[in-house]
């Protein structure tokens, strides 16, 4: 917890009302996304008792299994559902362009202009996600001598597509799968625990305290609601009940019997999932409220089309979509190295963008913000390295409060943080006021900062967007890496991560 | 007075030595235990805990391979996580092999060079990655050489690759420089800190042989099971009364201090008259100054991380030992009592928040000379006194970050003669209830939180005798 958020915990704590954390929005919200509510039974995270869909507000359509235990009628109800996602998530891939990519191996790529959005409540919608992705995903399509009985294509189909949102799920400020608990966590602070504030409802009723009531109560209202996948243990013996109802009237060819059953079964998870799937367009109608942040979300956009292409264009490659379950060495080393390199790069430009953001990082100086005293453009020097002497605009900038940054620090300016750089050379006290005078020369970039030269005040950060371009590592696993005896199955079958990515990121 | 043929245990310097020579004896001599597509390969693992000479050995290795090849161009590659460990190992390597012998730093291009007194030495030179074969020993760090080799500057012809803080180096970096040679040999501490990643998820490995961010040494004991692990049983920066509360890191492990009870001494000129808080603090000082440990406790009270109360209390220990004119004795001024030097007193802290506070209010003080940072930052190093400030001070709740045991671990192996550990008198109640269950991963059988429950819990217990109460 920073400063800020604690700061803004205890405000909260005092007035009982929730506040926000960032100016801006820091996530697209599609016009249109698919939203998803399941319910899975019991402790049973591989199969789906009931899952609402839809893409607004409103009445949602429902995958109803009776007994999500018995894979007969799990499929049945899934089938529809499945066909309805698939066709929309396929949808942009329907608009893919041709595009070149590459400057020294130029090459033809399929790019959809966007990716779909789903949402969904929590990170545990997400977990049990992957869990049913991963079920469906592997499922045969063909009946084989001994085998399984086959699948649906389109159960299949659903299966890769969500294996492949909740691995997109896991990189830092994608918004192919957003789940509005993280969301709302993210925008705004209430003097709430870690798990009171994982419990959507309760932290939702911070921010909406119906007719006026203090944050506290409000949450103490709501914090019964289970926005899944896991009901609530009363309601759950409940239906376990009505489920083997359902069963005995089945068993014994009750088709009125059954029909009643299911009703009830019906009845009961709508009551479930009526409030959860209302309070899921509630949030997120409030977030939307929240002006988007303009200046980075292009190229995080930008990052989900590319992801959503690849994926699309590898569903429609010879493995239709099967990919392995574990990673090679080299793949893990990568997506550590692109995943480390993309959260940083994340929270450099959530923080640079946005005012509130940036206050923990000026509270611990890691940034230094203040009115522009003196400035001397023609100045120059010669650099590390370098034998003759190159721009090197120096700025003096009069802070608040006194400043403790440390003298040789490197700092970006967070009007154009990739690409001009400053070294603070001195930290004063300010003789004529209560804060600090930092002097700082600008070591990189000093053509760019023609906007410094009329600026009234100036901010520097340890953020940076500038990121340096790794390196795929070798394909030949050295011996230390390959285990004495191997545990993995046939070679594995997709290519992404194989390469450096298609696309430079 | 202690005599100077007293100062060490010489039943454990003849021990010590005996399983250096087998470790080495393992690394040259034994056959190639491991065989992968064809190619016969072998690797040794060194454990050792805090101070047990770790970098003198590797120096000893190094010199030892060099010998037996008569110093042939491309016998050894030196790789460590970090450019400082890389240029102090240039330093001790090139002062060992003397002059017969060039010890060549690889540097990488945004790092800085090599400092002017290591480059002044006849046998050090720095070198560019291309030509790392023409000497006996070539020195960078694992992500330089890595680099190098992934961009075919370096081959894979070299006799030997030496890894220092082996288990500070991660399964990535080790995957980068693996192929450089045939035999390899792993210097760490276990008990310090693991590699760490910025990524959000990056438990999302574990247990699986591909885990990047395990240790260097996990992830060759993980595929080959067979590489011998020899455990060095001596320690020799801590003094005897340190090695009963730092056997907490050390579970599998035991070693026992070089120098015997009294080889290392401290004392006060001044006598500690303060009042308040400085009572307990003096009290405190004097108590480590005959003990090697005391633990001084603030009141209980939830607290934020760069707690203000506790910058004060951190930095009147550091003014104490001034003002009270700390001296120390041991076998480096060979008994005699001198004056402590506060360059070589460090204050270890968990965020850098709290470095920035100290070194603000160390500065005011007058204590400029004081080292103060991260544990992260101080692995490797070894000051007199340490003032370490607890991880779990004022923690409401505890979580993986700060149950660390390897935090802990470097906070409190940093000093030859004593520790003054700092935080607050309900700490020890985060602990006292069961672990909370942590996430548990196929195919591992370690948890640090579990591990890390159980450390600080002993580290409470022993450090209860230690205890001053600030109130």
């Amino acid at each position: 917890m920073n400063a800020l958020e604690a700061t803004l915990a205890a405000y909260s704590a005092r007035d009982g009302v929730a506040y926000r954390l960032t100016n801006f929005r820091h996530r697209h919200l599609a016009s249109e996304p698919i939203a998803l509510s399941p319910f899975q039974p019991g402790g049973e995270p591989f199969a789906v008792a009931a899952l609402a869909y839809g893409t607004g507000p409103g009445p949602y359509q429902l995958a109803l299994a009776g007994q999500p235990l018995d894979r007969v009628q799990l499929f049945e109800s899934l089938l529809p559902a499945a066909r309805w996602f698939n066709t929309r998530f396929e949808a942009p891939w329907g608009l893919r362009q041709h595009v070149t990519r590459g400057v020294r191996n130029p090459r033809e790529v399929e790019l959809a202009p966007d990716a779909p959005q789903v949402i969904v409540t929590n990170p545990g919608v997400v977990k049990f996600l992957s869990s049913m992705g991963r079920r469906l995903a592997f499922l045969p399509t063909e009946a084989t001598e001994g085998g399984p009985p086959p699948a649906p294509p389109e159960l299949v189909r659903l299966g890769r597509h969500l294996v492949f949102a909740t691995r997109r799920y896991r990189e830092p400020g994608q918004q192919v799968l957003l789940d509005m608990t993280t969301l709302a966590g993210a925008t705004w602070a209430t003097a709430q625990t870690p798990a009171e504030r994982a419990n959507l409802a309760a932290l939702f009723a911070w921010v909406e305290r119906p007719g006026g009531l203090d944050g506290f109560t409000a949450a103490f209202l709501a914090e019964g609601l289970s926005a899944g996948p896991i009901p609530n243990p009363s309601a759950e013996d409940e239906i376990i009940e009505m489920v083997e109802r359902l069963g005995e009237a089945r068993k014994a060819g009750d088709r009125a019997g059954e029909s009643d059953a299911r009703a009830e079964v019906e009845a009961a998870y709508r009551a479930l999932l009526d409030p959860v799937w209302d309070l899921l367009w509630r949030v997120r109608a409030a977030v939307l409220e929240i002006p988007e942040e303009a200046r980075y979300m292009t190229r995080r956009l930008t990052l989900d089309a590319e992801a959503y292409s690849q994926h699309m264009a590898w569903m429609d490659g010879p493995t239709a979509g099967r990919r392995r379950t574990r990673d090679t060495v080299p793949q893990a080393i990568w997506a550590r190295r692109k995943a480390e390199a993309e959260a940083a790069m994340l929270e450099a430009e959530e923080t640079i963008s946005d005012p509130l953001r940036l206050i923990p990082l000026l509270l611990d100086h890691k940034a230094v913000e203040g009115a522009i005293s003196e400035r001397d453009f023609d100045r120059s020097e010669v650099k590390h390295g370098n034998r003759r002497a190159s721009a090197a605009p120096r700025l003096e900038l009069r802070t608040a409060n006194p400043s403790l940054m440390p003298v040789g620090k490197e700092l970006w300016w967070a009007d154009d943080p990739g690409r001009v750089c400053a070294e603070v050379r001195a930290v004063e006290d300010d003789p004529a006021g209560p804060g600090s005078l930092v002097d700082l020369v600008i070591v990189k970039g000093a053509t760019l900062v023609t906007g410094l030269r009329t600026a009234q005040t100036a901010c520097f950060s340890e953020l940076t967007t500038d990121s340096f371009p790794a390196t795929y590592p070798s394909q030949s696993v050295p011996f230390t890496h390959v285990p004495a005896q191997p545990d993995s199955g046939p070679d594995h079958i997709e290519p992404e991560g194989d390469q450096a990515p298609a696309v430079a990121p | 007075m202690t005599t100077a043929t007293s100062f060490y245990d010489e039943e454990l310097s003849a021990r010590t030595a005996a399983v250096e020579q087998e470790a080495l004896r393992l690394l040259v001599d034994s056959p190639a235990l491991i065989q992968v597509g064809g190619g016969r390969y072998h690797a040794v693992v060194v454990a050792a805990p805090a101070g047990a000479g770790k970098s003198e050995f590797v120096c000893t290795s190094v010199s030892t391979v060099v010998e037996r090849s008569g110093g042939r161009p491309g016998t050894a590659v030196v790789a460590t996580p970090t450019n400082h460990q890389a240029q102090d190992l240039v330093r001790r390597l090139a002062a060992r092999l003397g002059p017969r012998h060039t010890v060549a730093f690889i540097r990488a291009s945004t790092a800085p060079h090599l400092p002017p007194a290591t480059l002044a030495l006849p046998n050090v030179v720095e070198a560019e990655a291309r030509q790392a074969d023409h000497y006996s020993v070539t020195v960078g760090t694992l992500a330089k050489l890595g680099d190098a080799y992934g961009r075919g500057s370096v081959g894979s012809g070299f006799g030997y690759l030496v890894m220092d803080e082996a288990y500070q180096a991660d399964s990535a970096h080790y995957y980068g420089v693996a192929s450089l040679a045939r035999r390899h040999l792993l210097v760490g501490d276990p008990g310090q800190l693991d590699p760490f990643t910025t990524m959000e998820d990056g438990d999302r490995w574990r247990g699986f042989a591909e885990d990047p961010v395990q240790t260097a040494v996990g992830a060759i004991l993980g595929n080959h099971p067979n590489v011998p692990v020899v455990r060095l049983p001596i320690t020799r920066r801590l003094p005897a009364s340190a090695v009963p509360v730092v056997a907490a890191f050390y579970p599998e492990h035991r070693f026992s201090s070089w120098t015997v009870p009294g080889a290392r001494t401290m004392g006060l000129r001044h006598a500690g008259l303060g009042r308040g808080a400085l009572a307990a603090v003096d009290a405190a000082v004097d108590h480590a100054a005959t003990e090697g440990w005391a633990y001084l406790r603030l009141p209980s009270s939830p607290v934020l991380t760069a707690d203000p109360a506790t910058v004060e209390v951190i930095t009147s220990v550091a003014q104490r030992l001034r003002d009270r004119a700390a001296q120390v004795s041991s076998e480096r001024t060979e008994g005699r009592q001198v004056d402590l030097d506060l360059e070589r007193v460090a204050v270890a802290v968990s965020h850098r928040d709290q470095r920035d506070q100290l070194r603000a209010s160390l500065d005011d003080a007058g204590l400029q000379q004081v080292r103060v940072d991260t544990a992260n930052r101080l692995q490797g190093l070894d000051f007199d006194v340490v003032i370490a400030w607890h991880p779990l001070a004022g923690l409401p709740a505890p979580d993986g970050f700060h149950l660390d045991p390897g935090r802990l671990c470097v906070q409190l192996t940093r000093h030859r003669h004593a520790c003054v550990v700092v935080g607050r008198a309900g700490d020890v109640e985060v602990l006292q209830s069961v672990p909370q269950i942590p996430e548990a991963w196929l195919g591992e059988e370690a948890s640090p939180e579990v591990d890390g429950w159980f450390a600080h819990r002993f580290v409470f217990d022993r450090l209860d005798d230690h205890a001053f109460d600030i109130r």
